[in-house]
């Protein structure tokens, strides 16, 4: 028997090759799944981290615990440690992510001071943090330990925060007034050394040293000793843990959240800073776990439709060696034992070329960066599963299954009975019998309309982390396929009306043509589906994919306004006035140190003062947290960008309007229509005292004279979303307004501003941080459009979606391209005789080249077109629904379709040469065939 | 009497492995007569199905001159050729031959289609296969159809268009005994009624005296000619 398996698939090379090819691209693409997946998640998992990181300006992962214990029970430092040290252990047994750094502070009493140098009455108190003297930069003095007790005084050390805090000297000696030493005397230290963290950079300082306001720190000695005449019986802690966020992944995750979870239970001291980034987590891992398996479904029909194919053609093919191994005595069993045998060789051959091809098809979906475009980045978080196995195992059994299933029904018909199946050309299939097609494409039709209805409810879902409907996706797929069936009756419809209207004058070849086509539907439907949901996806897919970046490109320009956008840090100083009244400066940072920066790496650069806190109020209304924007108009419009036909109006318009009115306002149409006013109505908006001034008290209020209304402005977004007093998540508005900058400045006051800049085409905002860094400027943050937008291109969601899009379309090019040759060649092969026929009748080569090119024109061409218009049908109903998922915030700017034409065009180019290779391949088929020989065949 | 087909020292031979060759045909010359049976008898292998070949313009003699009427076939273009087969003559082959896709009624278009018959197709098409007996069986496709029926309908193609000669490689082959008579007794009629030359080749030694001349062909030569001419069925 596995000779007889041996030779069939010696004697079928070809389609062997193609099924086998099949096999492997559907085990390779499962053994990706895996990997894809879990590397995606990863990534997903480690920058939330980063972000988290860049948008809090604190180490994530961290937990921790406040508390006190008792003297009486833990009298020294040591026990003390250990006790603390316990948490942390008893935390690290469960969760088994280890720990970076660990930071412990433990304190006494607080007590009221007397000061050697007549400061005024204040309040600190006494703290011990192990391993301090490893992170901090001692700026003036010395450390604790490099000088011992001097009779009755203890060193300590402060840090610039505590001494203006509390006015300290350096070298004052302070006494703490409720605290006594082990004499009974008040305890009195001297401050021998001032000092700052080492690092901005050290993860140590979860509590910065800056966060410890009244604290002086002595050595562990020094506190023992303490601690030993220690006059109250509490001492106070802080713990805290900042685990390796890099040692989170997909599989451990989820036990981490159910553990902080039970630690929080189990202690309501217990505190974390990432549970609700781990939430989020929850929320996008269902999220991806959908898409995935959406995104991969039609690949894995595509792919086993295509294994069906060509093993059904080997099976037409082999009917007469099925029968006549049953008339030699083989029984149905041993039948598809044989094909069993066979199909597992294949399968098992598919395996070990598909779990590497898997490994790099994984490697280069997670390269992409758009559809079709990969990049060089770096791979490394995807690696390698077990449970690749598995996957490989499963999508092995699958194709076996799909190839052996049907011999089951070809090992029931007899000789007589396959030959008149074949000679049934009238048959209609199942699909066209009942409507199937039209059914479906009903079908899909009401869910599209229902879609439509609900793109609210769908964005909805997808903010507040519902689960995400499957349908949206599938229903797609639907459509593309009841497009492509129905696309398939009318081009039958067609054909037939073709062949009706000139069925008197056609030529031989015509004639003949048109009879092919007719019928020998069965196959060839099969092809043109596939012909026509290659092409259909492809387009959908590219103009999928290029609606999501496109979208989120030009929303990322749009907020953030401009090239680039640095605010830099501003100290704000409080002092007393003449009067003894407090008050407050900013000190204005110097504007000049952007010269150089501005003549290399910018065309234009401006000031802009951006509050988001601004009352605005007209007649008896008022609304607070407003948004303003205080601008020099000209140097505004040079450097900030705003598309054309967001507006009414073009915004320079606005922006002319404004320089004439020096207290003009532009105000948001929202804000506007909120008011109910128009150009040259009055209005007034206030600014506040700084955050951690009087925050509630207003600097000053001010007029402004409306002279212009705007639906976009650089930077502006409308729709903000949060959670309300009710804790549900919704939509709010956003109002904004724009004054001149010179008039704001006069009212308010020098308030810290953001520098804005267009720059150069070959500067990047990368030189903007390097510029920054070399010139020791301290900022709050540095936006680029640029970095952002490559930022999302490079999130997990959207990373997943280029991946898998550029994957299928590749694949169902590679199917498209093989299954329509083999269709074809094997197809002309099978019709070998019937070209003999026909030559030998007198049918001249050129005759038989028309009839080639008439059914690739009624078949393949149409089939292409069909797909073509299937694929822009879907892309104009479907793209704006399914683009929800991924931008499901309301914006200025709505979501636009973008049809690449460049992806057009190559995918037109595809298809054009695989019919134009299919052609030149079966002319070359034909033209070689010798006539006699091809006769001679039908006698055997 | 007046020959269609008047052949002298044909050979064909076939390169075979080893740079051998192998012939086919070696040295035939033959004579057939206009309007009358001629069957070529002989085994498997002897050389039939090529002389066949070579007379219908299928195939080129690899020596010798083969006159079709007073055209030389192997000065003859490619097209040339074609056209030759496409009008002039009919073919009926051992493997049937019909075209699997078309009908009985279609096929027989698709025969007249080719040679541009400038009559009314329709009726021409009812005709021819009224007169090899399928009349009732127009609509029907090769394989609803036996052996018998479709070899009628592939004669009827043939015959359609009306060429002057018809080449029939073992018509009879695959029929059972009865079948092969009325086939050939078709063949009798048709070139009563219409005055066609009709060559076919044979192994059924039964069917020899119903031939106008029978040629017995042996390892590619002829080793025996026969004139019966009164052969009836």
């Amino acid at each position: 028997m596995f000779t007889l398996i041996r030779r069939k698939l010696q004697n079928r090379k070809l389609l062997n090759g193609c099924l086998l090819l099949g096999i492997t691209l559907f085990i390779s693409i499962a053994t990706c799944t895996p990997m894809f997946k879990k590397g995606s998640l990863n990534r997903l998992i480690q920058s939330k981290f980063t972000d988290y990181i860049e948008d809090n300006n604190e180490y994530p992962a961290v937990i921790g615990r406040s508390g006190s214990c008792k003297t009486k029970d833990f009298p020294t430092v040591e026990a003390i440690t250990e006790k603390i040290d316990s948490y942390g252990k008893s935390w690290q047994k469960y969760m088994k992510i280890p720990a970076r750094e660990i930071e412990t502070c433990m304190s006494v009493e607080g007590s009221k001071i007397t000061q050697q140098y007549d400061g005024k009455n204040n309040w600190a108190n006494i703290a011990y943090i192990p391993d301090l003297e490893k992170h901090i930069t001692v700026v003036k003095g010395e450390l604790y330990g490099e000088r011992k007790k001097k009779g009755n005084v203890y060193p300590c050390i402060v840090t610039e925060k505590v001494m203006d805090n509390c006015s300290f000297v350096a070298g004052e000696q302070i006494r703490f007034e409720e605290i006594k030493d082990k004499n009974g005397n008040m305890l009195t230290m001297q401050i021998i050394g001032i000092f700052d963290e080492k690092s901005n950079t050290d993860i140590f300082w979860h509590m910065e040293a800056s966060d410890f306001k009244r604290q002086v720190y002595v050595s562990k000695e020094d506190m023992e000793e303490i601690l030993s005449g220690y006059s109250f019986d509490t001492v106070f802690f802080d713990y805290y843990m900042m685990l390796d966020y890099s040692k989170i992944n997909s599989k451990n995750i989820m036990d981490l959240k159910d553990y902080l979870q039970q630690f929080h239970e189990l202690d309501d001291k217990f505190t974390d800073n990432f549970a609700e980034l781990l939430e989020e987590y929850r929320s996008d891992k269902k999220f991806i776990d959908t898409i995935f398996w959406v995104l991969e479904l039609p690949i894995f029909v595509l792919l086993l439709a295509f294994v069906y194919m060509v093993s059904g053609q080997i099976l037409s093919m082999e009917t007469g060696e099925i029968s006549m191994l049953k008339s030699r005595g083989f029984s149905k069993k041993q039948i598809v034992f044989m094909y069993l045998c066979q199909s597992g060789i294949l399968a098992g051959m598919g395996v070990v070329i598909g779990l590497p091809l898997g490994y790099l098809l994984c490697k280069m979906a997670a390269s992409t960066n758009a559809f079709l475009q990969f990049s060089l980045k770096s791979t490394a978080i995807y690696k390698p599963t077990i449970g690749m196995l598995g996957y490989v195992l499963v999508a092995a059994l699958i194709t076996i299954g799909f190839m052996t299933l049907p011999v089951i029904g070809y090992s029931r018909y007899s000789i007589v009975e396959q030959k008149s199946k074949k000679a049934d050309f009238h048959s209609v299939n199942f699909v066209e019998r009942y409507f199937l097609d039209v059914i479906l494409f009903l079908f899909s039709s009401y869910l599209l309309y229902n879609y439509s209805k609900q793109k609210e409810i769908l964005a909805w879902d997808v903010m507040t982390g519902e689960k995400l409907d499957p349908m949206v996706f599938l229903n797609v797929s639907f459509f593309l396929l009841a497009c492509g069936l129905v696309g398939l009756r009318l081009i039958k419809y067609l054909v037939r009306f073709v062949y009706f209207i000139g069925r008197e004058k056609w030529k031989p070849h015509m004639y003949a043509s048109f009879l092919q086509i007719m019928r020998t539907k069965g196959k060839q439907n099969f092809i043109s589906v596939f012909l026509v949901l290659t092409i259909a996806m492809g387009i959908f897919n590219s103009n999928m994919a290029g609606t999501i970046n496109t979208n989120n490109d030009l929303r990322t320009r749009y907020n953030v306004g401009a090239d680039a956008v640095v605010q830099e840090h501003w100290n704000l100083e409080v002092f007393l006035t003449s009067q003894g009244q407090p008050d407050w400066i900013y000190n204005e940072p110097d504007y000049q140190r952007y010269g150089t920066l501005k003549k290399n790496a910018c065309d234009n650069m401006t000031r802009v003062v951006r509050d988001d806190n601004v009352k605005v109020s007209c007649s008896n209304k008022s609304i607070p947290g407003c948004s303003m924007m205080a601008i020099h108009t000209k140097e505004f419009g040079e450097t900030a960008k705003l598309e054309d036909g967001l507006n009414k109006e073009h915004w320079y318009h606005y922006l002319n309007t404004l320089a004439k009115n020096a207290s003009g306002v532009l105000v948001s149409r929202n804000l506007a229509d909120e008011f109910n006013i128009k150009v040259g109505d009055s209005i007034q908006y206030a600014r506040f005292q700084p955050v951690i001034y009087k925050q509630d008290e207003e600097i000053a209020s001010c007029n402004g004279i409306v002279c212009g209304i705007f639906d976009a402005w650089p930077g502006y977004e409308q729709y903000g979303y949060g959670y309300n007093e009710k804790g549900d998540w919704e939509e709010q508005q956003k109002y904004m307004i724009v004054v001149n900058y010179a008039y704001e400045l006069s009212v308010f006051g020098m308030m810290p501003y953001e520098i804005w800049m267009d720059l150069k085409d070959n500067a990047s905002v990368a030189d903007v941080r390097t510029y920054l860094k070399e010139n020791e400027i301290e900022t709050d943050f540095v936006k680029g459009a640029d970095e952002e937008i490559s930022e999302i291109l490079d999130s997990a969601m959207i990373q997943i979606t280029n991946g898998l899009f550029t994957l299928s379309f590749i694949i169902s090019i590679i199917l498209c391209t093989i299954g329509f040759l083999i269709y074809w060649v094997t197809s002309i092969k099978q019709r070998e005789l019937l070209f003999g026929i026909y030559r030998a009748m007198g049918m001249s080569m050129k005759e038989v080249n028309k009839m080639l090119v008439n059914e690739q024109i009624f078949s393949s061409l149409l089939a292409g077109v069909m797909g073509g218009i299937a694929g822009f049908a879907t892309t104009l109903l479907f793209v704006k629904i399914v683009a929800v998922v991924y931008l499901p915030r309301a914006h200025n700017i709505g979501i636009r379709l973008h049809i690449d034409v460049i992806d057009m065009c190559r995918l037109g180019l595809i298809v054009l040469l695989m019919i134009g290779i299919c052609l030149m391949v079966l002319r070359y088929i034909v033209k070689n065939s010798n006539i006699t020989q091809a006769i001679k065949m039908g006698e055997d | 009497m007046e020959y269609a087909i008047r052949t002298t020292n044909i050979v064909r031979a076939f390169p075979v492995a080893d740079g051998n060759t192998f012939y086919a045909l070696k040295g035939i010359d033959m004579d057939i007569p206009e309007g009358k049976l001629t069957i070529l008898k002989g085994r498997s292998g002897s050389g039939k199905t090529t002389l066949l070949n070579i007379l219908s313009a299928l195939d080129e003699a690899t020596e010798g001159e083969v006159l079709f009427g007073d055209r030389e076939l192997g000065s003859m273009s490619v097209e040339e050729r074609e056209k030759l087969r496409r009008f002039e003559i009919g073919f009926v082959f051992q493997s049937v031959a019909l075209i699997p896709i078309m009908n009985a009624y279609e096929n027989v278009d698709y025969g007249l289609r080719l040679a541009e018959y400038d009559g009314k197709r329709d009726s021409r098409i009812k005709q021819v296969l009224k007169m090899v007996g399928l009349g009732g069986r127009m609509n029907h496709m090769p394989m609803q159809m036996s052996g018998g029926e479709q070899q009628r309908v592939a004669i009827a193609r043939a015959v359609a268009h009306k060429p002057g000669i018809i080449f029939a490689d073992e018509p009879t082959g695959a029929l059972d005994t009865a079948s092969g008579l009325a086939v050939v007794k078709l063949f009798k009629d048709l070139i009563e009624q219409e005055g066609i030359t009709i060559v076919m080749t044979t192994h059924d030694p039964g069917l020899m005296e119903l031939g106008d001349v029978v040629y017995e062909l042996e390892d590619g030569e002829i080793v025996g000619r026969e004139e019966y001419g009164t052969g009836s069925i």
